[in-house]
């Protein structure tokens, strides 16, 4: 298992190489202009200059807290409108027809009237990510909630379970993980509104690097950005599973009276 | 309900006791949108003694799990009444259990958990509950297995888990909808086996649903038979082997003699293809 797991990343790295590879060479041998194309070591000279840029960290401070922040807002409106929609279905059966419209319109079209009524400041990235964020996040939590085994919900009932009980103890932990999946996407939707926000007008952020970088013609600084905005999506997603199964193997952790330290009798399984 | 004297039982009863569960003239039809009604249950007259232990057999569909949600207040039944303990049932009682063929545990919670959710439920303060869910896991055979989750344990193991989770808020009533049909032949026995002790030490007054008449004639102290749908009683049979019983043990001529008869009772229930 381990050795083979090892093996792909050998191979991993292999592809890289060779893709760098060819890029580099039918550049250097004049089958493509650099111009256009740029090549990886005029990206890597790139990278170096634009990190040394002062401005820089200012770019990336801007992008991380639009984003952040219009995840947050998504996701947490997303959370709440998914459950409230959930467990009242007239809501939802009176509602579904206009998410189903709101969702189908290219949301980044709504840009310019964002930018039109925020500026060009933060907040009409933050909205802009917030409003590509909440309808992912309500059609997975929805779809949690439904999911629910009503094996668990009827036990629960049976037992006693009041409204809010079996809220909060059945259908919130059996969703947890299906929540989850829809915030990991969120973060992608997040990162597409506030680079798109960025694009349109911003004076800030790397999608006003990228634009700027375009608009001048630096292609071989316009592609660092793009890696830089591949590292920090990457590190984001990698950051929301991390929370994921923290959160979850906090749920998952024994009960704290566990301890008793009653010897463990091992009662031989029967089957 | 009035303690309206139980016909003559053939058991110990007294004429006077008034019946643990009753069901009065009941009858139930389910209804779907644009359908003409589907009668499932009708003319329905059941009386459960306090300790008694009553199995309910017929063919699919003849209304018997109709008749137990009606009991637990899953089902208002479209006619007739359906007392416990004399008082019309509205809604889910909290002093009767309900246990069915599918496990319904919590794969987030170890066993011990899911056995103390019902006394969770009722704000019994955590050591007190886990103290009590240790008692009940121990006596279905699973005092070494109360950290494990659903997944970690085997079909068997999950449905006795249910069972102490039953058990574990100590209901005076246990209703039971083919509680042991998913289990295989062999663990079927052992776990029927777990329940006849526990049973007959605590002697609750339980309903079983069910459509295995060895499993009927093996727990129940009395067995009623219903027709096909339109499900009606054809058939009550006490059963009179003495107790302590057990699952595994041969079976005598009395109790072949028993399934026969019960068997012949539900086939003249049934007509035309399944007969």
């Amino acid at each position: 298992m381990r050795g083979s797991s090892f093996k792909v990343l050998i191979w991993q790295l292999a592809v890289l190489l060779v893709a760098v590879g060819v890029w580099e060479l039918v550049v250097a041998l004049g089958y493509l202009n650099p111009f256009w194309a740029s090549s990886p070591s005029f990206i890597a000279a790139a990278l170096i200059d634009i990190v040394r840029e002062p401005l820089f960290v200012k770019h990336v401070v801007t992008t991380l807290s639009e984003l952040v922040a219009g995840f947050a807002i998504g996701a947490v409106l997303g959370i709440a409108i998914g459950f409230v929609l959930a467990e009242w279905s007239m809501a939802e059966r009176v509602l579904a027809p206009y998410l189903a419209a709101l969702n189908s319109l290219p949301r980044v079209a709504l840009a310019p009237l964002f930018i039109l009524w925020l500026g060009i400041g933060l907040w009409s990235k933050i909205v802009m990510a917030a409003t590509l964020v909440v309808f992912i996040v309500i059609s997975n939590t929805l779809a949690a909630a439904r999911s629910v085994d009503s094996d668990m919900i009827t036990v629960a009932r049976l037992l006693g379970a009041r409204r809010g009980q079996l809220f909060v103890k059945v259908v919130l932990p059996a969703s947890a993980p299906v929540v989850f999946a829809g915030l990991r996407l969120g973060v992608i939707y997040a990162m597409l509104g506030t680079v798109v926000g960025e694009m349109i007008a911003a004076n800030s952020g790397l999608g006003y690097m990228l634009s700027f970088y375009a608009g001048s013609f630096q292609v071989s600084h316009l592609m660092a950005t793009l890696v830089i905005l591949i590292a920090l999506s990457t590190a984001l997603s990698g950051a929301t599973s991390w929370l994921e199964r923290r959160l979850l193997a906090r749920a998952r952790r024994p009960t704290p009276s566990r301890a008793d330290v009653a010897p463990r009798l091992q009662t031989p399984a029967i089957e | 309900m009035p303690a309206t004297a139980a016909p003559s039982s053939p058991h110990r009863a007294t004429s006077t006791a008034p019946a643990m569960i009753a069901a009065l003239g009941v009858g139930h039809d389910y209804v779907a949108e644009g359908l003409a009604p589907t009668p499932a249950l009708t003319d329905t007259d059941l009386r459960v003694r306090e300790g008694e232990f009553l199995a309910m057999v017929g063919p699919s569909g003849c209304g018997k799990t109709t008749l137990l949600n009606a009991f637990a207040g899953l089902v208002v039944p479209t006619r007739g009444r359906v007392t416990i303990g004399g008082e019309p049932v509205a809604g889910i009682r909290s002093d009767v259990g309900y246990m069915f063929a599918r496990d319904g545990l919590m794969p987030w919670r170890t066993a011990l958990d899911n056995v103390a959710f019902g006394l969770e439920l009722r704000g019994v303060p955590a050591p007190e509950r886990h103290e009590r869910a240790r008692t009940y896991l121990a006596l279905v055979g699973l005092e070494g297995f109360a950290e494990h989750r659903r997944a970690e344990l085997s079909q068997g193991m999950r449905q006795r888990v249910a069972l102490a989770r039953t058990l574990a808020t100590e209901p005076a009533v246990i209703l039971m909808d083919e509680p042991f049909a998913a289990l295989d032949a062999q663990t079927k026995v052992i776990v029927q086996d777990e329940f006849l002790k526990i049973w007959e030490r605590s002697r609750r007054t339980v309903v079983f649903v069910t459509h295995d008449i060895v499993e009927a004639v093996t727990l129940a102290d009395r067995v009623v038979v219903f027709s096909e749908r339109p499900g009606r009683i054809i058939g009550e049979f006490p059963i009179g082997i003495p107790r302590p019983r057990s699952a595994s043990g041969s079976h005598d001529a009395a109790f072949e003699r028993l399934r026969t008869e019960i068997w012949a009772c539900l086939r003249r229930g049934m007509s035309g293809s399944a007969r």
